[in-house]
C-alpha cells in the first residue's frame, strides 16, 4: 500500500442522463411548441392527422424528461 | 348541463390518481418537476381516455389550452428572471439585500417583513409570482437559506392574492356567483383575518420553530390586527381593490415599528448576518429603481385611460364547446388565457428596459450585462418551463375530462353539513392545478354556491371559503413552487420547498373552514 495515499473514492463517469441534462431539456422544451399548432389547429378544425402529429411530438416531448437524470 | 362519469369511490379515486402521481413522484420519490409532469400527464391521459370517455379531439384541445396558459406563465416567470439577472448582474439585489437588512438586525422580524409583508405589497400591485421573483432572491442575499426564502415568501404572499392584483380574485368570484361586492366584500375580509394571522405563524415556523412562533406572536397578532382591519375597512368603502396593497403596507410599517420595540431589539446582536459584498456608490434608490419602475408601471396599467389604449394588443385564442364520451360539457372560450398590458410580462420587461436606461444614465450600466443576463434566463427557465408545461398539461387534461369536477362534487358530496370545512380545500384544489386563484375561483365558485344552497347555508360564506382557499393554493401551484426554486438557485430543489409549504397549506384551509363551519352553521345562520 502507498504510504499516504487517501482512500476518497474517485468520481464515476457522469451519467448520460445527466450529462446532457441541459440539452435534452431543451429538445423536450421545443418539441412541446412545436406540437402546439398541430394541438390547436387539429382541435379546432377537427383534423386528424393534425392530432395525431400532435400526440407524437407530445409524447416524445414527454418521453425525454424520464430519460434525465433529477 | 355538465354531467360526466357517475360519482363513486372508485372513480373518484382514479380521478384523483394524476394528481396523487404528482406530489408522490415529487414528495416521496424526490424526482424534479419535469419528471413528475410527466409521468402526472401520462397518467391523466390514460385516466382521462379509458375512465372518463376523453377522445383524441378532447385531448388534442386540452393539451393546446394546457400550453395556452404555460404560455402566459412561462412569459412572467422568464421576464420575471430576466429583470432579476439584470438587477444581479449590476449588484442590485446585493445593495437591496443589505439595506432590507438595516430595517431591523433580527432575523425573525426580517423574515416576517420581507415574505408575509413585503411580498404581499407586490402582490397588491402586480400579479402572479411577481412577489417571490422580486422578494426570495433579496432575502436570500439577506442570508436566509434559499429554501427557507422560497417558503416563506410562497405562505407569506399567499393571504394576498384574492384581493391582490388590483382585485382580480375578487373581481372573478362576484362575476361567477352573481353575489354583490358590497354584500360579499366585507364578509370576506372577516373570513380572510385566518389567512392573515395563520400566514404569518407559518412563515415564523418555517423559519425558527416553535421558540419563533413564541417569540414572533406580539409582532403577528399586532401587524395581522392592522392588516385584516384595514382589509375589512378597504371592503366597506367599496375599494376591493386596494384591500391587499393597503393592508400589505401598512403591515410592512407596523413590523417595522414592531422591530423598534424592545421585544425584538434585545436579541438582534446575536442574530444579525452578515452583509453581502456590495458595489461602491450604489445606493438603495438607484439600486431598487427596477422595482420601482415596475411599481410604477403596473399602475400606470391600471388607469383605464392608459389599459384603452393598449386594448387592440391582446393575444388570446378561442376555443370551441366539446363533449367528452361520458356526456361531459367543456364550454367554449373567447380570447382563452388572455395576454394583453395588464399581464406582469410585458410590465416586467418595460421595468427591464426602462431600468437599462436609468443604469446607464446613472453610469452604472455593464457592458453585455443583457446579453449575460439573457443566457443565464435561459439556461435557468429551460428546466423550470418544461416542468410547468407538462404540470398545466395534465391539470388541463383533469379540467376538460371532468376529472377535476368529479373530484369537487365528490368532496362536497361526502361532507354533508361538513361541507364548510371542505370548501377552502376545494378552493386549493382549483389553485393548485392552474396556480391562479381567479381560475380557481372560475372553475369551483359556481359549484360552491350551488352546493351551499343545496344544504340550505349562507352562499356568501361559502363563496368566501373558496376565495380563501383559492387565495392560499397558489402557495403549492407547482408553477409558483417552480418559480421560487428557480430564483432562488435551487434547481430541482422542488419536493424541499413543496415539503416545507404543504403542511402549513392545508393547516391554513382547515382552520379557515373551521370558522366558515362555525359562522355558516352556529354564528351567522340567517346570513345569505
Amino acid at each position: 500500500m502507498v504510504t499516504g495515499a487517501t482512500t476518497t473514492k474517485l468520481p464515476g463517469p457522469v451519467p448520460w442522463g445527466k450529462k446532457h441534462r441541459m440539452l435534452l431539456m431543451n429538445i423536450s422544451f421545443w418539441m412541446f411548441w412545436a406540437a402546439f399548432p398541430f394541438a390547436y389547429l387539429g382541435g379546432v378544425r377537427n383534423q386528424a392527422a393534425y392530432i395525431d402529429t400532435s400526440f407524437v411530438l407530445f409524447v416524445l416531448a414527454c418521453l425525454v424528461p424520464l430519460v434525465t437524470k433529477k | 348541463m355538465d354531467k360526466g362519469v357517475v360519482l363513486t369511490l372508485g372513480t373518484w379515486l382514479l380521478a384523483f390518481l394524476p394528481i396523487l402521481v404528482l406530489l408522490s413522484t415529487i414528495l416521496l420519490f424526490r424526482w424534479g418537476a419535469p419528471k413528475a409532469g410527466a409521468v402526472s400527464w401520462f397518467t391523466a391521459v390514460a385516466v382521462s381516455v379509458f375512465v372518463f370517455g376523453a377522445d383524441a379531439r378532447l385531448l388534442a384541445l386540452a393539451n393546446s389550452k394546457g400550453l395556452s396558459l404555460s404560455l402566459y406563465v412561462l412569459l412572467i416567470i422568464w421576464s420575471a428572471v430576466f429583470l432579476y439577472n439584470i438587477a444581479e448582474t449590476i449588484g442590485a439585489i446585493k445593495v437591496i439585500g443589505n439595506n432590507m437588512a438595516k430595517v431591523t438586525d433580527d432575523r425573525l422580524m426580517q423574515c416576517l417583513l420581507m415574505s408575509w409583508c413585503f411580498s404581499a405589497v407586490m402582490q397588491g400591485i402586480a400579479g402572479f409570482g411577481v412577489p417571490i421573483a422580486v422578494v426570495a432572491p433579496i432575502m436570500v442575499v439577506m442570508g436566509f437559506p434559499p429554501a427557507v426564502a422560497a417558503a416563506t415568501c410562497l405562505i407569506g404572499h399567499s393571504w394576498a392574492v384574492t384581493f391582490g392584483s388590483m382585485g382580480t380574485g375578487y373581481y372573478t368570484i362576484q362575476l361567477i356567483t352573481k353575489i354583490p361586492g358590497e354584500v360579499f366584500g366585507p364578509w370576506m375580509a372577516i373570513l380572510f383575518v385566518v389567512p392573515i394571522v395563520t400566514t404569518g405563524f407559518a412563515v415564523a415556523h418555517i423559519y425558527g420553530g416553535f421558540s419563533a412562533v413564541k417569540r414572533g406572536t406580539p409582532a403577528i397578532i399586532v401587524t395581522s390586527a392592522v392588516m385584516g382591519f384595514t382589509c375589512w375597512l378597504m371592503n366597506m368603502i367599496g375599494a376591493a381593490q386596494l384591500a391587499s396593497l393597503i393592508p400589505a403596507l401598512l403591515g410592512c410599517g407596523t413590523m417595522a415599528l414592531m422591530a423598534r420595540t424592545g421585544l425584538y431589539r434585545g436579541a438582534a446582536a446575536s442574530q444579525a448576518a452578515g452583509q453581502a459584498e456590495a458595489p461602491q456608490g450604489l445606493g438603495f434608490n438607484l439600486a431598487f429603481s427596477p422595482y420601482y419602475i415596475l411599481i410604477l408601471v403596473s399602475i400606470a396599467s391600471q388607469i383605464k385611460g392608459i389599459s384603452r389604449i393598449f386594448a387592440p394588443y391582446t393575444f388570446g385564442m378561442d376555443y370551441p364547446a366539446i363533449k367528452t364520451g361520458m356526456n361531459f360539457a367543456v364550454k367554449a372560450e373567447k380570447m382563452y388565457s388572455r395576454i394583453n398590458i395588464s399581464h406582469p410580462a410585458p410590465l416586467l420587461l418595460m421595468a427591464a428596459i426602462l431600468s437599462f436606461l436609468v443604469f446607464r444614465a446613472a453610469g452604472r450600466w455593464q457592458k453585455g450585462a443583457a446579453v449575460k443576463s439573457f443566457k443565464s434566463t435561459f439556461s435557468q427557465c429551460i428546466p423550470t418551463s418544461v416542468g410547468i408545461i407538462t404540470m398545466v398539461m395534465m391539470a388541463l387534461v383533469m379540467v376538460d375530462s371532468g376529472m377535476t369536477f368529479l373530484l369537487a362534487q365528490g368532496m362536497a358530496k361526502a361532507t354533508g353539513k361538513l361541507f364548510p370545512l371542505a370548501s377552502p380545500f376545494i378552493g386549493e384544489l382549483g389553485a393548485f392545478l392552474t396556480g391562479s386563484g381567479a381560475s380557481s375561483n372560475v372553475m369551483f365558485a359556481a359549484l360552491q354556491v350551488e352546493t351551499a344552497k343545496v344544504l340550505g347555508i349562507s352562499t356568501v360564506i361559502i363563496a368566501s371559503a373558496q376565495a380563501v382557499g383559492s387565495s392560499i393554493g397558489g402557495a403549492i401551484a407547482p408553477a409558483k413552487v417552480l418559480l421560487g426554486t428557480t430564483l432562488v438557485g435551487l434547481d430541482g430543489g422542488e419536493n424541499e420547498v413543496m415539503n416545507k409549504v404543504l403542511p402549513y397549506c392545508l393547516g391554513v384551509a382547515l382552520c379557515t373552514g373551521i370558522v366558515a363551519w362555525s359562522f355558516a352553521y352556529i354564528l351567522f345562520r340567517g346570513l345569505q
